[in-house]
């Protein structure tokens, strides 16, 4: 069955908020029931920048992460959720009924990428909608993906064999994976958020003066 | 249009014309009751008033009249002693012409210049009469694309892209950027190292675009007029409440009441000049509503002393580095014809000196450049990244990065030089042909002037960058093809605005001199500008002017006045205020300052004085806006000068109350360009910044729709000054007697437009893509022509012809010819100034760790760079979404703190941790901001961004901490050099401390 997947480049964010502000766009003052209620107005949006400085002055390294729901397909939020208030659509998004979730803000902490947001006024847990209601209009694309400058969001829409081979060839890797919660969202060059840098140069004493060895770091 | 040119030969005779007449007044009459009897607003608009107009010939031969009531028009021939109004014209064959449609706009400009039109009778009923008519046509106009279940697809324009805006039942659904679909050509291709780049058939935004749906209908939207609760005309104006006291809701016949009898008091008892009238740089997008248009067409029929701007952004590009080459209609940045092409193809190396164009994004540009510099990096173009600060561009692209110490940025410049010269890496053929007094620089340069050599090593001590690197780089620059983007835009960069902030961007001339300027891969340039977009086709730039009649303050007379005939409109007071000199201006009296003039490179040298000859001074300000506490230096002084007994008025026209905006005496609330009509195009600017659309992948010009009602009673600009000229005796000359939208129909037809798209079709879809040229036409490279010694063959009629001193087009604009090290205009102009010597050379700022006494008390260097997610005020504060963005703003304790950025060992030191509250202070003031500790900021400098929105001082205006994060506050208000108008914020000491609030 085909499904919906985010791809993400952890190489190309950087840091606009484009995906961020399209996101309160699409949702602060409007409502997409039975998709979801409106979003906060004030306060995070459902999809995240996460950013991580490496190294130190003068050799540096700055990298983000942007985090959405991962819809994942052994979704945590899912299990928690009273009254089957959190469901899987056949497309794989992963959807909190806005009248069924009412009241549980349990479901904030089940998941563990932080995902899910509580929305004090409509005492309601929300979360990144994957655009449902755009896409079952019609829509080609989410608002974040379409708001992106970079090229570091895109989504993609396959069998989950499709999905596989594409990861395995490409290099994508899920966030947290030892989870296990089978996330929908792929990262491409994840390492650059998850592992450490190392940077530096080279130099010699020539006739008692400093000098690169390489011209670039 | 035939049956135009039928009529009007019809018309040629006295009977014929009286017939065509009686046939057009006849259908006028019943064309009113038509559009009432189909267009309930029509109806609305009609009923508003019950009158008498009569439209006739001035001998009284012919007439007829309409008497209007309840929202019917009866009509009848003959002249009615009793119209409440009266239109009349010389003769027939005018009659004719003028009213016949389509409207020809230089026949009516003409009428109206000799007197062949006249209306009589009570301003605001002709007014009112000929806007009926002309909403004739807006009523019945389809706009926008139908999407089904109520919901309508607009365009827009915004200072950050073009938008689509989804609107249902009169609100905001959306706003996205523009897909192309079939309709729209195909976007120009480069092929580059057996690579093919085209960019993709959509538009980009910038951050503060998408947050436009929260600032449009934010809470802190002024939605009614407003007087401050203890002021009163008539009365006790108690001006020391400023800044403290609330204000009440007024009528809108109130409020323009007061402005307007203030007005004519200030000028009937002081005279001349007694009105200052200034608005920010930028405003919300759109050629007509924009405050180089609307604005001016009305205040230079009331006469006034303007705010002079200085060249805020281009700073020592304008003061120093045009000296060497010219450019000065560019304000002294290069031009960028075909560099993006000439990039992909032949550039090896990138150095990024001062800019951030990820952050800045050019100018208006989005994220347009973005993809270009994707492409640099897929073909393996090397980048490096010259800034205090790690910058967004250099994170995105992860090239080397190098941090001189601020404001010492031409130290730098000269040891490039000089590994250059003692390398020999530089093109000394070039140098021999192409540029001027290059031995005396050398000699500067190697220390045979003051005994100094420029080395790497002598940088060091300036810079603290390792005399290695710069060696390092000087090679690597010195031996490959190497584009130079200094500044975001080029010709931009904060470097160029502090105490060194001239001889940088000249240090940056004189470099790519010796590397060959011109040549295949070496230019300026950083890939945010010179896409091979179509340069011929016209649509004007906001700063051509609009509908403003001006042709001595904006480019309206380049281009677009001949295609739109108009009133002109001249301002008769010779007097100026320099707007970094407002606050001396008020409280002192006295201030002085020197052009920011465009037309040639001696237009600097002219100084001018407050107050000027015989003029009076300013007793009544009329401010646009409320940005200047977050933009100015040292801005506590504004907010002082509006407590000063010498502004007995002050008046606020402005969207959000918001900086400034709380310091009037009258509030009047305009409204957003979503709630209005506007015509424009993405990017461009015109005038001052020719083509700066081809910092865009596409030309992408817009219909800015009508999108929603006014919110509240706020209004449009052009309605608003429409209404007080009415009081003023000058309504009609005000808006010709057509609404806004047919002033967007009448810009259109004066474009290229009309050629390829019809107004039906454009108003519908909304915006037009204009096809690339051919390969074969694109515009050629700039300064290629240069280096070649052919004559000058980019698009663009700059320098003047008279600017040649040889055979017009042949070299530069500089006296020589040549780019010039040693520049004859400062010879000229004076040669033995300390501040800016006639080649460039390193003089230590006046604000930075030669002030040893200054710098021990305060000794970290505050850096203001122009932000990356508002544009400098815009989008910031106002309960926008910009503020939940964690890099922005930080709320802490349920209040939005600005953010300044500080290294971890500065931190430590002062026991900060990450998100602490600090107090950022020197002499100037004091501002209150949360801390970021990052290793993006070297140790010994901070960084936060210009342009907060928000002033809060915790206790007396102007005397105590901000808490709403103007930075600016703390930097100095001296300009770089003395013989200048010209800002240099980036040279600035403070100390932060941990704050507490109390």
């Amino acid at each position: 069955m085909k499904g919906w997947y985010f791809i993400i480049d952890a190489e190309k964010c950087e840091n606009c908020h484009n995906c961020f502000l399209a996101c309160k766009d699409e949702h602060v003052n409007n409502d997409w029931t039975p998709i979801t209620k409106p979003m906060a107005k004030k306060g995070r949006s459902w999809i995240e920048i996460k950013g991580r400085e490496r190294g130190q002055y003068p050799f540096i390294d700055v990298c983000y992460l942007p985090v959405p729901c991962m819809h994942c397909d052994n979704a945590p939020c899912i299990r928690v959720a009273k009254n089957g208030a959190v469901y899987k659509r056949k497309d794989g998004i992963v959807i909190i009924d806005p009248s069924l979730s009412k009241e549980q803000k349990e479901l904030v902490e089940a998941c563990p990428y932080n995902a899910i947001t509580w929305n004090e006024e409509l005492k309601i847990p929300q979360k990144c909608t994957f655009c449902a209601h755009l896409l079952d209009e019609g829509w080609k694309t989410t608002r974040c993906v379409q708001a992106c400058p970079t090229g570091a969001l895109s989504i993609y829409y396959a069998e989950e064999a499709e999905i596989k081979e594409k990861a395995q060839t490409e290099g994508l890797q899920n966030y947290k994976a030892n989870l296990n919660s089978k996330p929908r969202v792929f990262y491409k060059n994840l390492h650059l958020f998850t592992k450490n840098f190392l940077g530096g140069s080279l130099f010699t004493i020539r006739g008692g003066i400093e000098e690169c060895l390489e011209a670039d770091a | 249009m035939i049956l135009k040119n039928i009529i009007c030969r019809l018309a040629r005779s006295e009977r014929g014309a009286k017939l065509c007449l009686k046939f057009i007044l006849w259908v006028l009459g019943t064309q009113l009751n038509y559009k009432a009897r189909k267009y309930p607003r029509f109806k609305e608009r009609l009923s508003e008033k019950d009158i008498i107009a009569q439209i006739k010939l001035r001998d009284n031969s012919y007439g007829r009249y309409y008497v209007i009531q309840k929202g019917k028009v009866f009509s009848k021939e003959g002249v009615n002693a009793l119209a409440d109004i009266v239109i009349s014209f010389d003769n027939a064959s005018i009659a004719v012409e003028l009213l016949f449609p389509p409207k020809n706009y230089l026949a009516i400009t003409n009428a109206m210049k000799s007197f062949q039109i006249r209306a009589e009778g009570p301003e605001h009923l002709s007014c009112w009469f000929m806007d009926l008519i002309s909403y004739m046509e807006e009523v019945s106009t389809v706009y926008g694309t139908d999407l089904g279940r109520g919901v309508k697809r607009y365009t827009s324009n915004t200072n950050g892209g073009p938008v689509f805006v989804y609107v249902k039942e009169d609100k905001i659904l959306r706003l996205t950027p523009i897909e192309f679909d079939k309709n729209d050509p195909e976007p120009w291709k480069i092929e580059a190292r057996g690579k093919i780049f085209s960019p993709p058939k959509k538009t980009t935004v910038a951050p503060y675009t998408l947050t436009l749906k929260s600032m449009i209908y934010s809470p802190h939207r002024i939605l009614y007029p407003m007087k401050r609760i203890d002021f009163d005309p008539n009365g006790e104006r108690n001006i020391e409440k400023r800044g403290i006291s609330e204000y009440v809701r007024i009528s809108w016949d109130e409020a323009l009441d007061i402005v307007a009898n203030e007005i004519k008091r200030v000028k009937k008892t002081y005279g001349p000049g007694s009105i200052l009238h200034g608005s920010g740089s930028h405003h919300l997008w759109g050629n007509l509503g924009y405050w180089l248009s609307a604005r001016l067409r009305f205040f230079n029929n009331v006469g006034f002393t303007p705010v002079a701007h200085n060249p805020d952004s281009w700073e020592g590009w304008y003061w120093g580095a045009m000296h060497h080459y010219g450019q000065s209609m560019h304000l002294g940045a290069p031009e960028t014809y075909g560099t993006v092409e000439d990039c992909l193809k032949n550039c090896d190396l990138v150095v990024f000196w001062s800019s951030d164009p990820e952050a800045t994004n050019g100018v208006y540009g989005a994220f347009e450049g973005t993809i270009r510099r994707q492409w640099l990096k897929d073909l393996g173009v090397k980048m490096v990244f010259i800034d205090p600060f790690y910058n967004h561009t250099a994170a995105l692209f992860r090239g080397k990065w190098i941090a001189p110490r601020p404001s010492t940025g031409n130290a730098m410049a000269l040891a490039i030089a000089y590994v250059w010269i003692t390398e020999g890496l530089y093109d000394k053929e070039y140098v021999e042909k192409n540029t001027y007094g290059f031995e005396e620089w050398e000699n500067y340069i190697l220390g045979k002037e003051d005994g100094i050599p420029k080395t790497p090593e002598w940088q060091e001590k300036e810079t603290g960058v390792p005399a290695k690197d710069v060696r390092a780089l000087a090679r690597l620059w010195g031996t490959r093809k190497t584009y130079l983007a200094a500044g975001g835009l080029v010709g931009f960069g904060g470097a160029c605005r502090d105490a060194t902030g001239t001889e940088w961007a000249r240090s940056m001339v004189c470099l790519m001199a010796m590397q060959g300027l011109g040549k295949p891969g070496v230019n300026f340039g950083g890939m945010q500008q010179g896409t091979p977009v179509d340069t011929s086709f016209y649509f004007p730039g906001y700063a051509e002017g609009g509908l403003s009649g001006d042709t001595a303050n904006t480019a309206l007379g380049v281009n677009l006045y001949v295609r739109m005939p108009q009133l002109p409109t001249v301002n008769t007071v010779y007097q100026l205020v320099p707007r970094l000199r407002i606050p001396e201006a008020i409280m002192k009296g006295k201030a002085e300052g020197y052009f920011t003039d465009a037309k040639t490179i001696e237009g600097q040298f002219r100084k001018f004085e407050y107050p000027a000859p015989g003029y009076a001074p300013v007793r009544m300000y009329y401010k646009y806006g409320g940005s200047h506490i977050g933009t100015m230096p040292e801005s506590n002084r504004y907010v002082k000068m509006y407590r000063s007994e010498n502004l007995e008025f002050v008046v606020n026209q402005s969207i959000w109350f918001e900086g400034e905006t709380k310091f009037a005496d009258i509030i009047l609330p305009a409204c957003t360009n979503f709630e209005r009509w506007d015509i424009s195009e993405f990017a461009n600017c015109g005038g001052y910044i020719q083509h700066s659309f081809t910092q865009c992948n596409h030309r992408v010009i817009v219909m800015q729709h009508k999108c929603i009602e006014p919110l509240g009673e706020s209004r449009s600009d052009f309605w608003i000054f429409a209404q007080l000229a009415q009081r003023l005796g000058f309504g009609l000359m005000y808006t010709e007697g057509i609404s806004e939208f047919e002033w967007c129909k009448r810009l259109f037809e004066a474009s290229d437009l009309p050629k390829v798209i019809s107004w039906k079709d454009f108003l519908k879809r909304g915006y037009y893509v204009v096809p690339p040229p051919k390969e074969e036409l694109r515009a050629p490279v700039s300064f290629r022509s240069f280096y070649e010694g052919r004559p000058k063959d980019t698009p663009e009629i700059a320098p003047l012809p008279a600017d040649y001193s040889e055979e017009v087009f042949k070299g530069l604009q500089t006296q020589t010819g040549k780019i010039e090290f040693v520049c004859s205009s400062l010879k000229r102009f004076d040669p033995n100034d300390p501040e800016r010597p006639v080649m460039t050379k390193y003089i230590p700022a006046w604000e930075g760790h030669h002030t040893e006494e200054l710098y021990r008390k305060y000794p970290l260097f505050l850096i203001t760079p122009h932000p990356r997610y508002s544009f400098h005020t815009m989008g910031d504060g106002k309960e926008s979404w910009i503020n939940d963005i964690k890099d922005h703003r930080v709320c802490i304790n349920g209040y939005y703190y600005w953010i300044i950025r500080i290294n971890p060992k500065d931190a430590e030191k002062r026991g900060i941790k990450n998100l602490d509250l600090v107090k950022v202070f020197n002499d100037r003031g004091s501002v209150i901001c949360a801390a970021h500790v990052t290793e993006r900021v070297p140790p010994g400098v901070v960084h936060s961004y210009e342009g907060s929105a928000v002033y809060d001082p915790v206790g007396v205006p102007g005397e105590s901490p901000d808490r709403g994060g103007c930075v600016n506050i703390l930097t100095p208000s001296r300009p770089i050099i003395k013989k200048s108008h010209s800002m240099a914020v980036n040279s600035c000491l403070v100390e932060v401390e941990k704050w507490e609030e109390p």
